[in-house]
């Protein structure tokens, strides 16, 4: 009996250790050869390796036999696997013991028996077990991002000024308001750099420091910070790099104008030179040198010559 | 016309820059073009492709996307993370509103026109309402991980499909929160350890999303289910940029090896009414990377770094097979870069920031910085002729300071100008080939060219797909007008007779081989050479010496970003 191969469990490959083959042998056709997948679900994973006692845990993706699995603990470590069952699961212990004892009586006996009931009992408790504790994880990550939320909702309602203090603004005249308005718009700025990363509310800070500028001032001139030019000429820096990196970077698959131009004159029928075929920059630091060592050899030769 | 010596100038070192974005608009059949050091030109398709407008650049405002927007209204959004709109008739900008989302990389309208969304470096969708006079902050989608890198309504304006790194996203307009979210399998050539980037997507009214990534895939995503239901692998290298008909039965990609592919709905059997995308044709016209694409419901549009546009028509969609169903390329710019002295010996060369002046005969030059126009003005200093957006070219008179009158307008755009010594004849060129000769003193169209239009133009000279630039007149010969394009320049006699249909155009005919009379029978007005090309002016300088300034376009090339490798046999 052929023995199929083996597929992964997890479309992560599993951190350590590779897959090994089984010995394959018709004796032992009737055991199944059930594996664990190591890393993911580092369990007390013992390949039930019947031909020769390893002691090496050597983890190999499950693989499923072509017939019926023999006995029921098959089908239930087999179940087990299936639900990424964890590192000390009830199945695990019983499972080992077995295996020390299967080294020892080795083909001549049959695997112990269980009945279907119990083994089935035990997968279904997995199962529920599993689900527990993913529903437990999920309401957990919920809370969290709701906590979340509502801390972004109340930094944002923080961060904007009372709407009372904005009529004032707008409604009363330029001189008087020189001094507040100046001040409003420091810790209106500063709020503002506190929370920069926040796309979604800056914009909204943003247009009411706008607002209060052109208000407090005479639209004559325009004040503007630095800092916010840094930040701005950075990024663009950063996006100016991401598209040449992305076109024209490592990985990308170019060459230079002269090769381009030149792989027609490479098969022509009678071959011509490449388009740009003299490499003006070479050497260039020697050819300095030598010029240097020209001038100062001349100079030399006419002191010697005149004295 | 006699034997001239000739000045041939080759360093006129001008290397246009490569074509960045292109947008179609139906309405007024013109095409917008943007290139990567920001100018932006708008082309008339139907005046025979001629470049009309023409918005000088700056290296700050480089654009990243460039559309239409109802009313004939056009945006661009750079990576200085401005939304400029341009004011077409003003010919300069409207204004300029700051997105505050970092370099802004794409941009899209609404199918309805009053809608605008971009797509920014920090991953965040914004919404802007186009109001009359300027566009309104509307609101933000959900903020995604990476930057959004192109956009795409669908034709109903519900979703919206956002291509970024590695996956594409669909929005739902209404609430703004992201429905689906589409991972983009990185594979590339075996090795996945560069990120994906999706450079387009198309949404489709049937819920299609069609996506082109760097990997060199073309991919059909089901945007209700959100999977993947076709992968087309069409090349080795990025597939930059695509446009969807109108109908939406077809669709063209352009990669960055310089090819074009067409995409058309057919049906799987001729009986069948079930339909599947295939790729039809491929075109090779460029040599460096297309950046932009666009499908007009004729033809379809390519521009890239090789600074080429490309109009190819389309055979099935074409009514009348004539030579407007010829491949266009516009290469050169239609307006006169450049300037000449006569009695100084001077050139002067505009390039995109500074202008350089040089000596015929020398190699010095120097530098100033200014604009120019379409402009000309009489030898004798009394007249100034000035043709703009607007219909007709109007006479001034300097000497008083007033209009003193306006030639009738004609339907298709002035391409040069000029204005002849002795006569004051105006001579106009239009972007039609249509060359007329206006006298200024009459206020009327002179005789010869009366004569000319009624008896039309040799067929060739009208499918020459060049606009004249510039025309000059020699100054003991008022009978001739010398008026070059980029690839001839033409000497016309006007006292010779005109040339029918029937006749040769082009006939260099040397002067001592054919008898008296034959030659007396077939000379006709239009003397054409084509010895000089790619010209990009020409004038006389005196009576016996002509200067052409030529730019081959090897030199331009030679200066152009490196294109992708091709790897060919025996080499």
């Amino acid at each position: 009996m052929r023995l199929r191969r083996r597929a992964a469990v997890s479309s992560s490959a599993p951190a350590g250790g590779d897959a090994t083959r089984v010995a394959r042998s018709p004796r032992h056709a009737a055991l199944a050869r059930c594996f664990r997948v190591r890393g993911q679900i580092s369990g007390a994973a013992r390949a039930m390796v019947q031909l020769r006692p390893r002691a090496s845990r050597t983890p190999a993706s499950a693989m499923v036999d072509e017939g019926q699995p023999a006995s029921e603990e098959e089908e239930e470590a087999e179940h087990g696997l299936l639900l990424g069952q964890p590192s000390s699961g009830a199945a695990a212990e019983p499972l080992e013991e077995e295996d020390e004892e299967g080294d020892d009586e080795f083909d001549d006996e049959a695997p112990e028996e269980l009945t279907f009931a119990s083994a089935q009992a035990e997968a279904r408790e997995e199962e529920r077990r599993v689900r527990e504790s993913v529903r437990r994880d999920k309401t957990l990550l919920k809370e969290k991002r709701k906590r979340r939320e509502e801390l972004f909702i109340e930094q944002k309602k923080r961060k904007l000024l009372p709407d009372n203090i904005l009529e004032k603004l707008t409604t009363a005249g330029p001189t008087t308001i020189k001094k507040p308005s100046g001040k409003l718009k420091e810790a209106n700025l500063q709020k503002k750099k506190e929370d920069y990363e926040k796309g979604s509310d800056s914009k909204n800070a943003k247009e009411k420091a706008q607002k209060v500028q052109s208000v407090g001032q005479n639209k004559s001139y325009l004040a503007l910070r630095l800092k916010d030019q840094d930040l701005r000429d950075s990024r663009q820096e950063a996006a100016k790099a991401f598209i040449q990196n992305s076109l024209y970077g490592p990985g990308t698959n170019r060459t230079t104008v002269n090769k381009f131009l030149s792989l027609e004159n490479k098969r022509l029928p009678v071959k011509k030179a490449a388009a740009q075929f003299l490499n003006n920059s070479w050497g260039t630091q020697k050819k300095q040198n030598a010029k240097r060592f020209k001038r100062r050899w001349m100079v030399r030769k006419m002191k010697t010559s005149k004295k | 016309m006699g034997e001239f010596k000739v000045h041939r100038v080759r360093f006129f070192n001008y290397v246009p820059s490569g074509i960045r974005c292109v947008a179609y608009n139906n309405q007024s059949n013109r095409l917008a073009v943007s290139r990567t050091d920001g100018t932006v030109e708008i082309y008339n398709l139907s005046a025979n492709y001629f470049q009309e407008k023409f918005f000088p650049g700056h290296e700050s405002r480089a654009t990243e996307a460039l559309c239409w927007a109802k009313g004939q209204r056009l945006f661009s959004a750079g990576l200085n993370g401005e939304i400029i709109e341009y004011d077409l008739q003003a010919l300069n900008i409207k204004y300029a509103v700051d997105a505050f989302g970092g370099p802004i990389w794409s941009m899209a309208v609404s199918p309805h026109g009053s809608q605008l969304l971009v797509g920014c470096e920090d991953g965040s969708v914004k919404l802007f309402q186009i109001t009359p006079e300027k566009i309104q902050f509307e609101r933000n989608f959900d903020r995604q991980k990476s930057r959004i890198l192109s956009l795409s309504w669908h034709p109903s304006g519900t979703h919206v499909a956002a291509g970024s790194i590695d996956y594409i996203s669909v929005f739902d307009v209404k609430s703004g929160s992201a429905v689906h979210k589409m991972l983009v399998d990185r594979q590339y050539m075996g090795v996945s350890k560069r990120k994906c980037i999706i450079w387009g997507v198309a949404f489709l009214s049937d819920g299609t999303v069609i996506s082109v990534d760097s990997a060199g895939k073309v991919q059909f995503w089901d945007s209700a289910t959100g999977t993947l239901v076709k992968n087309h692998l069409i090349a080795n290298a990025d597939v930059q940029s695509i446009a969807v008909s109108d109908q939406e039965d077809s669709f063209v990609v352009g990669t960055a090896e310089g090819t074009v592919f067409h995409f058309q709905l057919v049906s799987v059997t001729s009986n069948s009414s079930e339909k599947q995308w295939v790729r039809t044709k491929p075109f090779q016209h460029h040599t460096h990377d297309v950046r932009a694409v666009a499908h007009s419901p004729t033809a379809l549009i390519s521009g890239g770094t090789d600074t080429h546009l490309v109009i190819r028509p389309l055979m099935e969609k074409v009514e009348v097979k004539n030579y407007d169903a010829a491949l266009r390329k516009i290469t050169f710019p239609h307006r006169r870069l450049i300037s000449c002295s006569k009695k100084r010996q001077l050139l002067l060369f505009q390039f995109a920031h500074h202008l350089e002046l040089w000596r015929l005969g020398s190699t010095v030059a120097t530098g100033t910085v200014e604009s120019m126009c379409l402009l000309a003005v009489s030898p004798d200093g009394n007249w100034l002729a000035a043709s703009g957006t607007s219909a007709g070219v109007h006479v001034y008179s300097i000497k008083h300071l007033k209009l003193h009158c306006t030639v009738p307008s004609y339907n298709f755009p002035v391409t040069a100008l000029a204005i002849a010594p002795n006569t004051n004849n105006l001579v106009i060129a239009h972007s039609d080939q249509q060359v007329f000769e206006y006298s200024i003193p009459d206020k009327q169209y002179t005789e010869w060219s009366r004569t000319i239009q009624k008896q039309g133009f040799h067929y060739l000279w009208l499918q020459r797909d060049t606009p004249i630039t510039h025309i000059s007149f020699h100054p003991k010969r008022p009978m001739h007008i010398l008026l070059h394009d980029a690839y001839m320049f033409c000497i016309i006699d006007k006292s010779l007779p005109l040339p029918n249909d029937k006749t040769l155009l082009y006939n260099p005919l040397p002067p001592t081989n054919e008898s008296d009379v034959i030659r007396r029978r077939t000379a006709h007005a239009f003397k054409i050479s084509k010895i000089y090309k790619p010209l990009l002016f020409m004038d006389l300088l005196d009576e016996r010496t002509l200067v052409a300034v030529e730019r081959p376009l090897d030199d331009i090339i030679a200066q152009l970003p490196p294109p992708i490798k091709k790897k060919k046999f025996g080499t």
